[in-house]
C-alpha cells in the first residue's frame, strides 16, 4: 500500500510561488546577457575588428570553458551568498585584499561595458530616427537620451518581473532563430560548410582576441548567484538556470554567427568592414523578421545598458553597506534603487559619452567595441581570480563537495581562463585592429592593473585604519547575520516593559 | 507627555506603518516589497515582544504559555502553529506577502488611516493608505527620535530604530538621529541594549536587514 503524498502547507505552497523557479532565474540571466546586443552588435564587430572566420567556434569554446568554471563557482556561490557573488568569492578564497582588488576590476570591467553600450545605442536610434521619423540627429544627442532613460529607470528601480523578462527574451531569441535560419537558407558560395564552427578554426596566434569577443557574449552568466536568496530551490534552480542559459546562448551565438560566416561567405569580412556591419545580422532575412529585429535591437541595448547600470550599482551598494566605502553607497531611496551608487554610474556615463564627442572617437569601433571588449577581458580576469578562489577556498574547506566539483572543474577552469586571458592580453592590438604597442594596447588593459593595485591598497589600509570595515569585506548577508546578538555589560532598555516610558 | 503617548498606536507593526508612509500624501517612503518585508519583521516582533514566539536555533517556534487576545496576533499564532518549525527568512517571506494589507487594515480598523482606491486602475498600482490625521500619523517617528536621541528608549521604540535601519527608511523626522543609523560603531551601541533585553529582537532586525539586502540586489517583482 502506498502513501499519499502530503499536500504542501499553506506557507510552503505560498513560498513557492512567490520565489523564483529556474526559468525565471534564467530568464533574468538572459535579460543581463542580452542575446540580440551580441549578435547584432558584437558578432559583426567581432569579425571587423579580427578579420577572422572563426567567432562561431570561439563562442563553442568559451562555452565549454564556462560550463566547467561554474561547476566549482556555483558549488561556493551556495556558501556565500553575496550580492556581488565573485569579488566575494575572492575574498573568501584568495584573501580579502585580493578581493577588493576583483570588485575594482568589476567596478570598472561593467562600467566599461556599461558605457560602451552608449556607442551602439546612439548611432543605432538615430538611424531609426531618421529612417522612420525624419530626425536628424548627431549620435551623440541620442546616446545622452539614452543616457537620461537609463539614469531615470535606474534611479526610478523598477521591479522586473521574471515573465515579462521571458516574453522579451523569448522574442530575442525567436527573431535571432529566425534570422539565422534564413542565413543558412542562402548560402553565399552555394554550399554551407562547418569550417567556422571547428575548434580547429582557431589558430593559436588569434586565439586571443576571437576569444576575448566571445567572453564578453558571456558577460551576465555569472550573474545566477544573485538570487540565490530569491529562488525556490537555490541548490537546484541557480545551477539549472545557470546551465540551461549558458547552453541556450551558446547554441544560438554559434548559430547565428556560423550563418553569417555561411550567408556571406568570403565577404563575412569585408561586410563587416563596411558601412553596413552593425546591419548584416538583420539583412541576411529582409521583411518582418528584420524590422521587427531592429526596433528589438533598440530594445534589448537599453535593457542591457540598464542591466549593466545595476550590476555597478549592486557591486557598490554591497560595499557600501559593508562600510567599505562611505556609508551612502551602502543606502537604498524610497524606490529601493541604491542611490548613490546609481548616480555615480550615470555620472560616469556622461562622462564617457562626452569624452568620446570630445575626442572625435567612432562611436561604435570605438566606444562600444573597445569599451566592451576592454570590459569582457576584464570579467574574464574576473571570473579567473573567482576560479582560482574556488580551488583554495574548497581545499581548506572542502566539506561535503565531490572532489570533481572542488577541485578538478575548478582547477581547469583556472588554468583555462588564465591562458585565454593571457592571449587575450598579449594580442590586445588586434583585439582594437590597432598597431602593436600603441597607446590603448598599453592603457585599456593597464585600467584593471591599476584596480587591483588600488583595490587592494584600500583593503590594507582598512585593516589599519577600520578594522570592522575590513572584517567584513566579502561577507555581505553573512556579516550582518553573524553580528552579535548580545552585547556584554550593556544595560537594558530603560523599562522592562515593551511600550513604558521611562520619562 | 500622557496625551502624547495615548495617540500612539501600540503596535509595532502599525508604527512602522505610520513611518514608513508620508503623512499627509500617503505615499510610502519605501519601496512595496522593502515595505512589506520591514512590516513582516515588525509583525514578528510584535509577537516575541508578547512571548508569544521565540526563535529558537534560527526557527520560530510558538511558546506554549502565552495566549495572544489581539485578533491579527492570534491569527499570526494559528499560522505558526500550523506549520512544521521555519526559518526566520520563511517567515518574513511569507508574512511579507500580506503584511501591508494586513497591518493597514489594523489601522484602518483602529480608524487611523483609510484606504483611497487609485484613481486610474491599472496592473500593478496599488491604492494608498492615507493617515485620518497627519499628527498622529507623524507622531511615531517623532516619537522614536526624541526617545533614541535622549537615551530613552523602551525595548519597542528600538525596534522601530533597528527597522528603520534594515529597511533603509528615511523619514524626516528621524535627522537627529540619522548619525546613529549610519555609524556602525553608534548604531550596535544604541541597539546593545535591546540583545540584553532579548536577543531574539535583534536576530528578527538581522534577518530583515538580511532579507531587505536580497530584495534591493535582485531588483524583482516576481
Amino acid at each position: 500500500m502506498s502513501i499519499p503524498p502530503t499536500a504542501p502547507s499553506k506557507m510552503s505552497a505560498a513560498l513557492a510561488k512567490d520565489r523564483l523557479g529556474a526559468p525565471a532565474v534564467g530568464f533574468f540571466i538572459l535579460a543581463g546577457v542580452a542575446p540580440l546586443t551580441v549578435t547584432e552588435g558584437v558578432v559583426p564587430s567581432a569579425f571587423a575588428a579580427t578579420g577572422l572566420t572563426s567567432v562561431p567556434a570561439a563562442f563553442l569554446v568559451v562555452a565549454a570553458v564556462l560550463a566547467v568554471f561554474v561547476i566549482g563557482y556555483l558549488a561556493m556561490a551556495r556558501r556565500i551568498p553575496n550580492a556581488g557573488a565573485a569579488y566575494a568569492l575572492i575574498s573568501k578564497g584568495l584573501g580579502k585584499p585580493a578581493g577588493m582588488a576583483g570588485w575594482l576590476v568589476a567596478v570598472v570591467a561593467y562600467n566599461l561595458l556599461q558605457v560602451g553600450l552608449y556607442g551602439m545605442i546612439g548611432p543605432q536610434l538615430a538611424s531609426f530616427a531618421a529612417d522612420n521619423f525624419g530626425l536628424h540627429a548627431s549620435w551623440g544627442v541620442w546616446a545622452f537620451g539614452a543616457w537620461a532613460v537609463v539614469a531615470v529607470l535606474g534611479l526610478l528601480r523598477v521591479d522586473l518581473s521574471g515573465w515579462v523578462l521571458g516574453v522579451l527574451s523569448v522574442l530575442e531569441l525567436v527573431v535571432i532563430v529566425a534570422v539565422t535560419i534564413r542565413g543558412l537558407a542562402h548560402p553565399a558560395d552555394g554550399g554551407v560548410s562547418f569550417a567556422a564552427l571547428s575548434p580547429a578554426s582557431l589558430h593559436f596566434s588569434s586565439l586571443g582576441p576571437v576569444l576575448a569577443v566571445a567572453v564578453l557574449g558571456f558577460v551576465g552568466i555569472e550573474q545566477g548567484p544573485v538570487f540565490s536568496e530569491e529562488a525556490r530551490n537555490p541548490k537546484r534552480t541557480i545551477p539549472m538556470a545557470t546551465y540551461i542559459s549558458l547552453g541556450v546562448i551558446a547554441v544560438v551565438y554559434a548559430a547565428a554567427s556560423w550563418a553569417l560566416v555561411v550567408h556571406y561567405g568570403s565577404q563575412v569580412v569585408p561586410t563587416a568592414q563596411g558601412p553596413d556591419g552593425t546591419g548584416m545580422l538583420f539583412a541576411m532575412a529582409p521583411g518582418l523578421e528584420a524590422s521587427t529585429g531592429r526596433s528589438l535591437f533598440l530594445t534589448s541595448l537599453l535593457a542591457a545598458a540598464l542591466a549593466f547600470h545595476t550590476a555597478v550599482g549592486r557591486y557598490m551598494w554591497a560595499v557600501g553597506r559593508e562600510r567599505v566605502l562611505p556609508a551612502a553607497m551602502g543606502t537604498t531611496g524610497s524606490t529601493g534603487a541604491p542611490q548613490a551608487a546609481s548616480i555615480v554610474q550615470s555620472l560616469l556615463g556622461a562622462v564617457a559619452i562626452l569624452l568620446a564627442l570630445g575626442m572625435h572617437w567612432d562611436p561604435i569601433g570605438q566606444l562600444f567595441f573597445w569599451g566592451g571588449t576592454t570590459g569582457g577581458v576584464g570579467i574574464l580576469l574576473l571570473l579567473t581570480a573567482a576560479s582560482a578562489a574556488v580551488v583554495r577556498y574548497f581545499w581548506t574547506s572542502p566539506g561535503d563537495e565531490p572532489v570533481w566539483r572542488r577541485l578538478v572543474a575548478p582547477a581547469a577552469a583556472t588554468v583555462l581562463m588564465a591562458v585565454m586571458a593571457w592571449l587575450c592580453i598579449t594580442h590586445f592590438d588586434v583585439l582594437l585592429n590597432v598597431a602593436p604597442g600603441s597607446l590603448p594596447t598599453k592603457v585599456l588593459p593597464g585600467l584593471f592593473g591599476a584596480a587591483a593595485i588600488i583595490g587592494a591598497s584600500w583593503a590594507l589600509v582598512l585593516r589599519h585604519r577600520k578594522p570592522a570595515a575590513y572584517a567584513a569585506i566579502g561577507l555581505g548577508s553573512v556579516a550582518l547575520s553573524q553580528r552579535p546578538t548580545t552585547a556584554v555589560g550593556t544595560e537594558a532598555p530603560s523599562s522592562a516593559t515593551r511600550t513604558g516610558n521611562a520619562s | 507627555m500622557v496625551e502624547l503617548q495615548q495617540i500612539k498606536t501600540g503596535f509595532e507593526a502599525n508604527e512602522f506603518f505610520l513611518m514608513a508612509n508620508d503623512d499627509p500624501s500617503g505615499r510610502p517612503r519605501l519601496s512595496e516589497r522593502i515595505l512589506a518585508l520591514g512590516l513582516a519583521g515588525a509583525l514578528l516582533c510584535e509577537l516575541v515582544l508578547d512571548n508569544a514566539v521565540a526563535i529558537e536555533k534560527g526557527n520560530l517556534v510558538r511558546t506554549a504559555h502565552h495566549r495572544p487576545r489581539h485578533l491579527l496576533h492570534v491569527r499570526l499564532c494559528g499560522e505558526v502553529d500550523e506549520e512544521a518549525p521555519r526559518s526566520v527568512r520563511d517567515w518574513l517571506d511569507y508574512l511579507g506577502l500580506q503584511a501591508i494589507d494586513r497591518v493597514g487594515q489594523r489601522l484602518r480598523n483602529a480608524g487611523v488611516v483609510q484606504f483611497q482606491q487609485p484613481r486610474l486602475k491599472m496592473p500593478g498600482r496599488t491604492g494608498r493608505w492615507l493617515p485620518v490625521d497627519v499628527q498622529t500619523a507623524n507622531w511615531p517617528a517623532v516619537d522614536v527620535a526624541r526617545k533614541v536621541y535622549y537615551g530613552r528608549a523602551t525595548a519597542s521604540d528600538l525596534v522601530l530604530f533597528g527597522l528603520t535601519r534594515a529597511t533603509g527608511l528615511d523619514n524626516p523626522a528621524l535627522w537627529e538621529i540619522r548619525h546613529l543609523l549610519t555609524d556602525p560603531t553608534l548604531l550596535k551601541q544604541t541597539l546593545s541594549p535591546l540583545a540584553v533585553y532579548n536577543s531574539a529582537l535583534v536576530d528578527l532586525l538581522t534577518q530583515t536587514e538580511v532579507a531587505v539586502a536580497s530584495a534591493v540586489a535582485s531588483q524583482r517583482r516576481g
